[in-house]
């Protein structure tokens, strides 16, 4: 990958993870970049922010019992 | 970033990335090491979570709504006061902004909201922003101290095999295009030598040596000022090669940063012509560097504590020879004069720029009250310009307003110092509450003390700032605004040649920066040659791999005196307050005190409360600045609140904190409560020596109350401690002037302060009446009518249950139980005789005998209330035009249902009774009356009628007779239909109005304590009486429907009485006749007197009948009944919709039930009367 588009790559990843600590929204950062990665696929992000509330609902249900 | 259409999108792909994302989320895998559970519950999840994309496959990002969410996410956080996190989020936001537009150069406006979905998606998965813990990154951190567009730290270790050569030859060509810029617009030789120099630095910043004194550079920059000698080491180390730099650290650096360069021997002091004339390169390092050899050196940093920085610069200040001996003529630099400024308002006593002569004081308004130790060694420094200091740009005029604003603000500030020194030793320690006593050898007065807090309030506050405008100022504080970093390849060189450094970090730059810059800013000064110095320095620092960046605070004499400005009108009061109120004197070298300037404590309070009230009022009409009215406010409050803290102990305790003797009133301890002066001596306002009153005038419209208040609140205690003491029969111990004094306080306090203090006196009088014995209550309460107030005390009495005597409460209850007629034993025999002579046509008028009626059947229990009641009768009476009906088919015997509204019962009740059954109260009580009476008369006449009985005697024509029959039960069932309506409303009337509002009544008076609450509620309950019995005007039209009707009741009753006597007349047999009217006499007792008065009207037995003539009375009684029947079915129709449209409309629910009660009626037809 051309050194350019990597440093790209990853300030936009600082910014967006700095962003996500700032929301609250519990990602650690390859969680971000998978989660990031999948939106940039065209999946619709509001369904995969309930996906991810889910599995953290059923893993935490999991885990409880 | 870049996004594929949904068409397109492969599977594959998204597979592989959910399939992370279960794992990251859950931890579960699908690998050899899985277990068939998490096997099976990865699948599960990825089943899922591809359904569920499958199924909202479409993306419905919509930009708007993100910025719009994240803008209203940061105004919710600066709300909340989370200022970090909405700066944090606005920055990334906006550099977030910044990367997608730059991706989105020259896209399709269809794809503007690209790289917006995952910022949808963190908005939709964000849980809760305003309560999460948020701590910037160190590499975010340390990028946007550089700049948030570059990523040191770790991109450049990623990329540090990619930096190749070209970087470095890129950094040369555009070091020399600089510098060749910087000579074409200096013109001057010397810029070539910088250029060059510069260029030579930058050529030599890839090789190792130039690394490594980068890296020492800054290793030691870090502890630059702990250590100023390794600073001067870096910079010997980092210049050693050039003759420029030499001369900047001869010059500039080392005279600054090391105090071995104290005053040399070749020191010059450069006129501003001289400095003018100077090289232009040279010219603003040697200002600097002449002023600090002639001056001092200083040895400080930003981080010193200011007590630190003080002591420092004291000593380094007295320790300096070359203080005392200043030369003729001294330039400084802005920079130095800016320091000097805020030293001396810090509190130095010894400078260049300035001299301070000191002044004795006199304190003799408060040497009556302290043993004033340091009143003759305290000085003030008053400070003035030496006349021999000039800044080179700056003229005389501007040089000399510029400094009339920090003697201004110094004057000032020295004078509310002293006074804070001065009273500052008898505030009270932080632990006590203001009011409270102090150590020392006396107290002040309560208001100075609180403006001795507030006097060191404010110089905390402006010291704040002076500190911090010295950080600014020092060395590293200019620094640290120029935002001097490392360029990027600096610090990767840094990194790469040293481990010891982890991060770009801030170096240590020349300090005559900001001097060069700031001061230009500020007062842009025409020499086009000091502006060429200034770029070409910073030129040139740019070729030292050096990134200038223009510092952010623009630090100068003009904004020193714009942020100093403000503080003076706020001192300048405080020390006009603090003398001219207090009575100091600032006099210089007087040690006599004039004894006519001592002044009383109170008028001391008195004096500063009323000035600080007239600049609030001036502040308010003024017009000034908002800053400048909280200023004034905040003074005022401060100087009032501890006074005002001890009226409301006063009035809530009785007791005063007056150890300062300085409150408006003063309190007589051996004037006893029990004693008759108690209200007029106990507590007496102070005055001043003039006559005038020591009242502050924003409290003189309330000080009686105030004084009145307090007074109350020891009587209350008084009486309780001796309640608690004498239990039973207190009141013959107590004088009446002291229940006189009592309830004299309770009035004039209930006027002044209406409150929890006059509810607990009232209370303790109370308990007080409640003990005492028959006598002394009889004697307490002639004694409470004579003053004037009975009628609030009244209350009281009425309000207790406990007492002997007939309380107002059992008149209530005779009242219910006489004017509302809640007592049927009473007033069913009354009613029997009543209507029973109205249906005569009896005179019955007499209010003697109805009288008499009501007094004789009153039962035993109720016997006492024989002299209360009374009914009269008045003689004329009017009746309301609506309900008269139409009688031109009626018998002119007929009686109105209206003739009982002439009757009224009458109450004799003594006090306290009166006061709620007065006038007004009792025609109220009697409108219910006479509507009951009327509902009453209308329900007796239709419980007279019955059925006939069947006689035995043979009728003589039976066809007559089968007439007879017909029109018997069409009136019987005219009669059904009305006996219902009545029928209806009287229970209407017992349950839903006097029952239910009695029950509300009484749990109001349960609540009630005192005499309004029980007016309240007992006036309350007679208007929802009279709304309640249709007697509102509101509600008028249904009132005279219902009188009608009970009209026509009475019409009916008339009608069959006609009937009757046509049916003997049929029948015609005196057996018959006999027979019924035995049968009625053994069933009616009670109703003898009405067959008695029923018999003149009948017909004699003698008389023959004629069938012509019962033919002719039946016509006669069926169109009578026919046009009761058809009014009834008028009325009634009438009723019945305009009750179910209130009801409908809820605003009056509680006719609702009548209207339901009457419904039932509302399909009856009007009877067909044809016999």
């Amino acid at each position: 990958m051309d050194t350019a588009q990597v440093r790209e790559a990853k300030e936009t990843m600082d910014v967006l993870f700095e962003m996500s600590k700032l929301l609250d929204t519990g990602l650690d950062r390859e969680t971000l970049a998978i989660c990031v990665s999948l939106c940039e696929s065209g999946v619709n992000p509001e369904a995969l922010a309930a996906v991810v509330k889910e599995l953290r609902r059923e893993s935490r249900a999991v885990s409880e019992r | 970033m870049p996004q594929l259409p949904v068409a397109v999108v492969d599977a594959a792909p998204i597979q592989r990335l959910l399939g992370r994302l279960v794992t990251s989320i859950t931890g579960l895998r699908l690998d050899d090491t899985a277990s068939k559970v998490d096997a099976a519950n990865f699948e599960l999840a990825r089943k899922y979570a591809s359904s569920n994309f499958k199924f909202h496959r479409f993306p419905d990002t919509n930009s708007h709504r993100v910025r719009a969410t994240i803008a209203g996410l940061v105004d919710k956080l600066t709300i909340q006061s989370e200022h970090a996190k909405a700066e944090a989020l606005q920055r990334y936001y906006g550099a977030y902004l910044r990367i997608i537009e730059a991706e989105q150069t020259g896209a399709s406006s269809a794809q503007r909201d690209e790289g917006f979905e995952v910022l949808q998606f963190l908005i939709s998965l964000s849980q809760s922003p305003t309560h999460a813990d948020y701590h910037e990154s160190p590499v975010a951190r340390q990028s946007r101290a550089a700049d948030p567009s570059v990523y040191h730290a770790e991109l450049l270790a990623e990329l540090k095999e990619d930096l190749s050569e070209w970087e470095a030859e890129l950094a040369l060509n555009d070091a020399l295009d600089e510098a060749e810029e910087a000579m074409h617009r200096a013109g001057v030789d010397a810029v070539s030598d910088a250029a060059n120099a510069a260029a030579a630095l930058a050529r030599s910043s890839s090789d190792s040596a130039s690394a490594s004194a980068v890296a020492a550079a800054v290793a030691v920059e870090e502890n630059a000022v702990a250590q100023p000698t390794q600073s001067l080491a870096l910079l010997q180390l980092l210049f050693q090669r050039q003759p420029f730099l030499h001369q900047l650290e001869n010059y500039i650096v080392k005279p600054y940063w090391t105090s071995s360069a104290l005053p040399s021997t070749d020191s010059r002091h450069l006129s501003i012509d001289a400095l003018q004339t100077h090289h232009a390169m040279i010219l603003p390092f040697v200002r600097t560097s002449e002023h600090s050899v002639a001056v001092q050196t200083r040895q400080f940093h930003s981080n010193m504590a200011p007590e630190t920085t003080l002591q420092t610069w004291l000593e380094v200040a007295t320790a300096s020879t070359g203080l005392s001996s200043t030369p003729a003529h001294t330039v400084i630099s802005e920079t130095v004069l800016l320091r000097e400024c805020i030293w001396l308002l810090l509190g130095a006593r010894q400078s260049v720029v300035f001299t301070l002569s000191s002044r004795r004081f006199n304190c003799c308004s408060i040497e009556r009250l302290v043993e004033f130790e340091t009143r003759r060694s305290t000085l003030i420094s008053v400070p003035s310009v030496r006349t021999s200091i000039s800044v080179p740009h700056l003229s005389p005029a501007s040089y000399a307003a510029a400094l009339d604003t920090v003697i201004r603000l110094c004057t000032a500030l020295e004078q509310v110092r002293a006074i804070e020194a001065i009273f500052g030793q008898f505030l009270p320690t932080d632990s006590r509450a203001v009011g409270t006593p102090a150590h020392g050898p006396a107290q002040l007065p309560l208001a100075l003390q609180g403006f001795a807090e507030f006097c060191s309030k404010q110089l905390r506050l402006l010291s704040d700032v002076l500190i911090q405008l010295e950080n600014d100022c020092s060395t590293l504080g200019a620094l640290a605004a120029g935002e001097t970093v490392l360029s990027e390849q600096s610090a990767t060189e840094a990194r790469l040649l040293s481990d010891t450094v982890r991060r770009p970090t801030t170096f240590a730059h020349v300090p005559t920066e900001l001097d060069l810059t700031t001061s230009f800013v500020a007062y842009p000064s025409p020499d086009s040659k000091e502006m060429a110095a200034v770029s070409m320095f910073a030129s040139t620092a740019s070729n030292n791999h050096l990134d200038c960046v223009v510092p952010n605070s623009r630090l100068s004499i003009l904004a020193l005196d714009m942020q100093l400005r403000p503080w003076i009108p706020k001192f300048e009061h405080l020390a006009a307050l603090g003398t001219t109120l207090t009575g100091i004197s600032w006099m210089e070298n007087q040690s006599h005190i004039p004894p006519d300037n001592a002044l009383e404590p109170h008028e001391i309070s008195r004096r500063l409360l009323d000035e600080s009230y007239a600049m609030l009022e001036s502040a308010d009409l003024l017009s000034r600045s908002t800053a400048w009215q909280v200023f004034v406010t905040e003074c005022f409050l401060a100087c009032a609140s501890p006074c005002l803290h001890v009226l409301g102990t006063w009035m809530s305790t009785g007791s005063v904190h007056d150890l300062a003797q300085d409150m408006f009133f003063e309190l007589h301890p051996t004037v006893k409560p029990t004693d008759s002066s108690f209200w007029s001596d106990y507590a007496t306002l102070r005055h001043s020596r003039d006559g005038q009153s020591a009242c502050p005038r924003f409290l003189q419209g309330a000080a009686s109350g105030i004084v009145r208040c307090g007074l109350a609140v020891v009587l209350s205690t008084t009486l309780e401690a001796t309640q608690s003491k004498h239990p039973g029969a207190v009141a013959d111990k107590l004088e009446p002037a002291f229940l006189q004094a009592a309830v004299r306080s309770m009035i004039l306090a209930r006027q002044d302060v209406a409150g929890t203090v006059v509810v607990s006196f009232e209370t303790s009088l109370l308990r007080l009446i409640q003990s005492c014995d028959a006598s002394s209550s009889t004697r307490l309460m002639q004694l409470l009518r004579q003053s004037g107030v009975h009628n609030r005390v009244a209350g009281t009495v009425a309000c207790d249950r406990t007492s002997r005597s007939l309380t107002i409460f059992e008149y209530i209850t005779a009242v219910r139980r006489i004017i509302l007629m809640e007592a049927g034993e009473v007033w069913n025999p009354v009613c029997h005789t009543l209507f029973s002579l109205i249906a005569s046509n009896t005179q019955w008028r007499d209010g003697y005998f109805l009288t008499g009626v009501l007094h004789e059947h009153l039962p035993p229990s109720m016997a006492h209330l024989a002299s209360v009641f009374s009914i009269a009768v008045s003689e004329s009476v009017s009746k309301p035009s609506r309900s008269t009906v139409n009688r031109a088919n009626v018998d002119s015997t007929h009686v109105d249902v209206f003739s009982t509204d002439c009757m009224e019962v009458v109450l004799h009740a003594p006090w306290p009774a009166t006061i709620l059954m007065d006038d007004n109260t009792l025609a109220q009580y009697n409108r219910v009356f006479q509507f009951l009476l009327r509902v009453k008369h209308a329900k007796w006449a239709l419980d007279a009628i019955r059925p006939p009985r069947p006689t035995c005697t043979t009728p003589p024509d039976a066809k007559l007779c089968a007439k007879l029959q017909r029109l018997q039960h069409l009136l019987l069932l005219t009669r059904h239909k009305l006996q219902h309506f009545v029928n209806a409303i009287h229970p209407y009337l017992l349950t839903r109005v006097l029952q239910s509002v009695s029950t509300e009544f009484q749990s109001t008076m349960a609540a009630a304590n005192f005499l309004d609450d029980f007016l309240a509620a007992h006036r309350d309950y007679v208007q929802t009486l009279v709304d309640r019995c249709l007697l509102h005007p509101q509600v008028a039209i249904i009132s005279d429907v219902i009188g009608k009707v009970l009209n026509l009741a009475l019409q009916f009753a008339g009608i069959w009485v006609e009937y009757e006597r046509v049916r003997s007349l049929v029948y015609s047999g005196q057996a018959a006749e006999e027979e019924e009217t035995l049968l009625d006499r053994e069933e009616l007792d009670d109703e003898e007197l009405l067959e008695d008065v029923r018999a003149p009207r009948r017909l004699p037995s003698d008389t023959e009948p004629s069938e012509s003539i019962a033919i002719a009375s039946m016509e006669r009684i069926l169109s009578q009944a026919e046009f009761v029947d058809g009014e009834f079915h008028r009325c009634h129709h009438f009723a019945v919709t305009v009750l179910n449209n209130i009801a409908a409309r809820g605003s009056l629910p509680h006719f609702e039930a009548l209207a339901f009660m009457l419904r039932s009626e509302q399909r009856i037809q009007p009877l067909r009367y044809r016999i």
